[in-house]
């Protein structure tokens, strides 16, 4: 199992709402391969994005064990965290969340810019252009969010999310706010960036079309999570 | 340093475009280093200007200074052996012009006239040096007088003005004199005649309030040998030798002090400015959490995230401190030569690098302080938030426990200390800007404290029936809402502003009660016996003047304390009083206890009484001295020492009208000592002029004082610091505003909200302007009375501990600027929900869509 790339053992997540606690994630056993993609279905508010969240770092587990790249999650403070994923981990979101006052080219340089600290700017900037060449966007290098279409501003965020190179890439709903047709083409040259160098990707996602077109598909229900031939047997 | 560099790349990206949202925070801030810079500047020009001046303001290397008589021939020939000497007397009197008077300090010079530096003379004067125009031309002797003197009379050069019996050409109107810094408060307005008309005029030169001066350029020694000769030749003498340096000590300490005070006011202004940079950079930081977040995702730690905004507002500060930088070099070029004519000081336009260096600092701490603990909440926004949708742009409130660290509190303590030094580097008073600082921070906590209570009250009161007056309610105290940060800012600067007029007004009523009917019109100085008769007479028939009482001065020497020699003047034991013991002093005699004395102990002889010599002090005296009834205090009268007991103890009130002798003596042997006496005139109201013209006339040679003239050159004086001192405040208040606008205009994207919603619901454009107008009234009428009750808390301490001085609240001028107040924030209010209200609906959700 020298391959795995992320993992949890009986991982819970509880939240706390007014007096009340919520269980949203329950005795989670999963782990992630190098290469491997991985979609996860399930109906809103079922836990997917915490799923995804924990596995980033950017929640911590009530209990159990989440490994990222061999070391255990738990035990990192706030930097620490920040530190594993610039080694380890691209996001891509929903809402693209791109830097608005930055323009393509700068939004996927800074993701450079704070995964190595001693880059020149030029490697920087000729690497963010490749990332943006791959996603077929050099012409638009230069514009801001604000004058890119939504499939565009996707496709900068998956530059962003590639450019360093992680070995997990975590994908929230990446086509929720895509047509179809944009969100086939993001998709596509999502599996095919992630295959071309052997990123593993946690795909959260409601289109089951999509998600079957993952190597394991995985249904998350009530915060529990099971493989998606069992739920369908 | 190399990702230090990448980091601060980065930094300057994300700031593109968005610097204008900014503008408050560079205003703010810009016009903080601007006060401070100016005002720090402009008071190094004039204490520089004293320093390097000070022989020309004295008029000489030495004075001697004799009061009330002149100095004998012999102490001449002794002064006229060190060098060249100028004598000067100052006599205060009456200037006519047909039925016009003014009253004159006025000055008889000899030709040597000034020793040093030049006399300048508003265009217009007749050609000639000084001593020209003033010797006789013509067998005409000439003046030169001050604008108000000259305004007073409707004179220009060319006319006539008689002095005494003497009639002389006005030849000029005073513009500068090079000693004018060292005459310090006079009682009449400034003069200048030739000291060979003193004589023609009839004028009589020894008097109570007559100065002798005698200027010298030593020749042949330095100040201290000189006045140790002097001291050695003349030991019983009653002169004052004085160097350059300690002519000017009143006034440079004046500056240093006034100057303290006007830095304090404008770092105020910086202070409230450092409020509005703390709001921009709270407000940016909270819109820019989704940005931060993404940075966290992308693996940016703490760290990076605070050295990215710190960069970015050290950027932001160093352009404003940049403009106020300008703003400096252009204010002093302009302050400078404005009051180098009011102070008569020679004051080139010349920058001081420390003041500017010392504004420039004090911006970028404050600036960098106040935006600390934002940064700290960016420090801790969590990537999570990227996936929780409806996620507000207000940042989440510090825990008690991010507070306890010191990565919270040891930069900001480290911060107000290095703020505290580079305002002592400047202000050099560390009780001064110990008590502002203290001042300041009880103020913060009082708005603070106020800010909170108030809304904690409002949210639990039940909703008035008024439909605008519950929405503008429940938009005060929502959650987010800029309610304590506008009444904090507002109110700091409002605050200082009211408590500035407060305390300016009761300065002024406090000189206009002088002038109340209870307080002489005139009064009359050295009047014999003959002229006291006469005067009584002339009063009598003269139906304006309502009342003239009289009362003896003569001069003694104290020459021995219960048996004992009398302490030293100089006796640091004695400081207060050490001037009684200086050569004679005054005192009078009187039979009867003078009209509202307050007697703290012993009692006052009979009325009739002729026993032994007894002598009422008053009670500083006797602390100062630990005198009690029944001790003996000898005085010698025209050489004769009297031993006297002393009998009683009198409480004076300074403030009162009416002479304030401390020794009063009883009736009996020293009724026939030679004295003089001083009159009071009391007239009907209306009739000063009328009076001071017909006193002339019938006793061109008396000296007196008019009261009223004097009180009013003294509100002038203090009507010109306080409009300094408003000048100054003024920023503070402006920079208020500037804070409230900021404020007002953070929330604009909850108003452009909440007008959305209420458009939607089919509430009219009226409705919507309406409920945010009674909102921002409210705001604006609570951080007014909040800032009230503060500032009138800080007059009452000011007049009751500072200025021993009545207290009054001035209610039309507080009502005044509150209104102003409210108004401002209504108008700032009104604007920014126009622009809130230019949105249309659709585009606003159209944009709510990601």
């Amino acid at each position: 199992m020298t391959d795995i790339i992320a993992q949890t053992q009986a991982m819970n997540l509880h939240l706390r709402s007014g007096k009340e606690t919520l269980h949203i994630l329950k005795d989670i056993t999963f782990a992630i391969s190098k290469g491997e993609v991985v979609s996860i279905v399930g109906p809103s508010g079922s836990g997917k994005t915490s799923m995804l969240m924990v596995m980033g770092g950017l929640e911590r587990a009530s209990t159990g064990l989440v490994a990222v790249g061999g070391n255990a999650v738990g035990e990192m403070n706030e930097d620490g965290l920040a530190d594993m994923r610039r080694n380890n981990i691209g996001i891509l979101f929903q809402n693209f969340h791109l830097i608005a006052s930055m323009t393509a080219l700068e939004n996927v340089a800074l993701a450079l810019d704070i995964a190595f600290d001693n880059l020149p700017v030029s490697e920087i900037e000729r690497r963010a252009r490749a990332a943006l060449a791959e996603v077929g966007l050099s012409a638009r290098a230069d514009h801001l969010p604000s004058a890119l279409s939504g499939g565009e501003q996707q496709r900068v965020g998956l530059a962003r999310a590639i450019v360093t190179r992680p070995k997990l890439l975590l994908a929230d709903e990446p086509t929720g706010n895509l047509d179809q047709e944009t969100a086939k083409a993001a998709v596509d040259l999502l599996f095919g960036l992630a295959r071309a160098n052997g990123m593993a990707v946690l795909l959260i996602t409601h289109d089951t079309t999509l998600a079957r077109r993952a190597d394991r598909q995985m249904r998350m229900d009530r915060g529990q999570l099971s493989p998606m031939a069992a739920v369908q047997s | 340093m190399r990702r230090y560099s990448a980091w601060l790349r980065v930094a300057l990206i994300d700031l593109r475009g968005g610097a204008a949202r900014f503008a408050i925070l560079i205003a703010c801030l810009a016009l903080g280093v601007a006060a401070i810079g100016v005002v720090s500047s402009v008071r190094s020009a004039v204490e520089t200007a004293i320093a390097r001046d000070a022989r020309s303001i004295l008029g000489g290397d030495l004075e001697l200074r004799s009061a009330r008589s002149d100095i004998g021939p012999d102490v001449l020939a002794a002064l006229e052996a060190l060098g060249p000497v100028s004598r000067e007397v100052t006599i205060n009197t009456q200037a006519r012009k047909g039925d016009l008077t003014a009253f004159l300090s006025l000055r008889g010079v000899g030709a040597r006239y000034p020793l040093l530096g030049a006399v300048t003379l508003a265009p217009g004067a007749l050609p000639g040096n000084i001593a020209d125009l003033l010797e006789s031309q013509n067998g005409v002797m000439g003046i030169v007088l001050s604008p108000q003197a000259a305004l007073r009379m409707d004179a220009e050069p060319g006319d006539m003005i008689r002095i005494g019996t003497l009639d002389m050409m006005l030849r000029g109107i005073i513009d500068t004199l090079p000693d004018q810094a060292a005459l310090g408060f006079q009682l009449g307005a400034p003069a200048l005649v030739s000291d060979a008309a003193l004589p023609l005029a009839g004028l009589r030169q020894d008097g109570v309030l007559n100065q002798f001066r005698y200027k010298v350029l030593l020749e042949k020694s330095d100040f201290s040998s000189a006045r140790a000769a002097l001291e050695k030749q003349f030991p019983e003498a009653d002169f004052q030798i004085r160097s350059p340096r300690q002519a000017t000590e009143t006034i440079a300490r004046f500056i240093t002090i006034f100057g303290n005070f006007m830095l304090l006011v404008a770092l105020s202004s910086m202070m409230v400015g450092g409020l509005g940079a703390a709001n921009a950079v709270t407000a940016y930081i909270g819109e820019r959490q989704p940005a931060i977040a993404t940075m966290r995702a992308l693996g940016a730690g703490g760290h990076r995230i605070v050295v990215h905004f710190l960069a970015q507002i050290a950027v932001l500060s160093l352009l404003s401190i940049f403009i106020g930088l300008i703003a400096i070099i252009a204010g002093t070029l302009v302050a400078l030569p404005l009051l180098a004519g009011l102070i008569g000081l020679d004051l080139p336009a010349a920058l001081d690098l420390r003041s500017m260096a010392a504004a420039a600092g004090i911006g970028l701490v404050i600036a960098i302080n106040f935006a600390w603990l934002p940064l700290l909440q960016a420090r801790s926004i969590r990537p999570a938030m990227l996936f929780r949708a409806g996620s507000s742009s207000n940042l989440e409130r510090m825990s008690w426990r991010s507070w306890a660290s010191p990565a919270a509190w040891l930069p900001l303590l480290a911060g107000f200390a290095l703020l505290f030094g580079l305002t002592l580097a400047i202000a050099s008073d560390p009780l001064l800007v110990g008590i502002y600082f203290a001042g300041t921070a009880l103020a913060f906590a009082l708005l603070r404290l106020a800010a909170a209570g108030l809304t904690f009250v409002l949210a639990r009161m039940p909703p008035p029936p008024n439909r605008l007056l519950r929405m503008a309610l429940s938009a005060i105290v929502r959650p987010g809402a800029p309610t304590s940060t506008v009444l904090v800012s507002m109110g700091m600067g409002l605050s200082l502003l009211l408590l500035i007029v407060t305390t300016q007004s009761n300065i002024n009523a406090q000189i206009a009660a002088e002038v109340t009917n209870e307080a002489p019109a005139l009064v009359l100085l050295d009047l014999d016996r003959s002229e006291l008769a006469a005067l009584t007479d002339f009063a009598a028939v003269t139906p304006d003047i309502a009342a003239f009482k009289s009362i003896p001065m003569l001069r003694g020497t104290i020459t021995a304390l219960k048996g004992a020699p009398p302490p030293s003047p100089d006796d640091p034991r004695v400081r207060e009083i050490g001037d009684v013991f200086r050569g004679d002093t005054a005192l009078t005699w009187s039979a009867a206890m003078p009209e509202g004395t307050m007697i703290a102990e012993g009692a006052w002889w009979p009325a009739d009484y002729k026993g032994p010599p007894e002598v009422s002090l008053s009670t500083e005296l006797a602390d100062a001295l630990d005198l009690s009834v029944g001790d003996t205090m000898t005085i010698a009268i025209a050489g004769r020492p009297l031993e006297m007991r002393i009998a009683s103890f009198r409480q004076i009130d300074r403030r009162g009208p009416g002479f304030n002798f401390r020794i009063i003596v009883s009736p009996g042997l020293i009724e026939g000592a030679p004295q003089s006496s001083f009159g009071t005139v009391w007239v009907l109201p209306g009739s000063e002029h009328r009076v001071e013209a017909a006193l002339i006339k019938a006793f061109p040679m008396l000296n007196f004082v008019s009261v009223g003239d004097t009180l009013a050159r003294i509100r002038s004086v203090f009507d010109g610091l306080g409009n300094a001192i408003a000048l100054v405040s003024g920023t503070a208040v402006l920079a208020g505003i500037l804070v409230l606008a900021g404020a007002l205009s953070v929330g604009r994207r909850q108003r452009e909200a909440d007008a959305m919603v209420m458009k939607v619901l089919g509430a009219r454009r009226r409705d919507v302007i309406a409920a945010f107008l009674v909102e921002y009234a409210l705001l604006g009428a609570i951080a007014a009375i909040l800032a009230t009750a503060i500032a009138l808390l800080g007059a009452w301490a000011t007049a009751t501990w500072l200025l021993d001085i009545g207290f009054a609240v001035p209610l039309g001028q507080l009502g005044g600027v509150t209104l102003l107040v409210i108004v401002t924030t209504v108008l700032t209010g009104a604007l920014i929900t126009w622009s809130a209200m230019s949105t249309a609906p659709a585009a606003k959700l159209r944009s709510e869509t990601p």
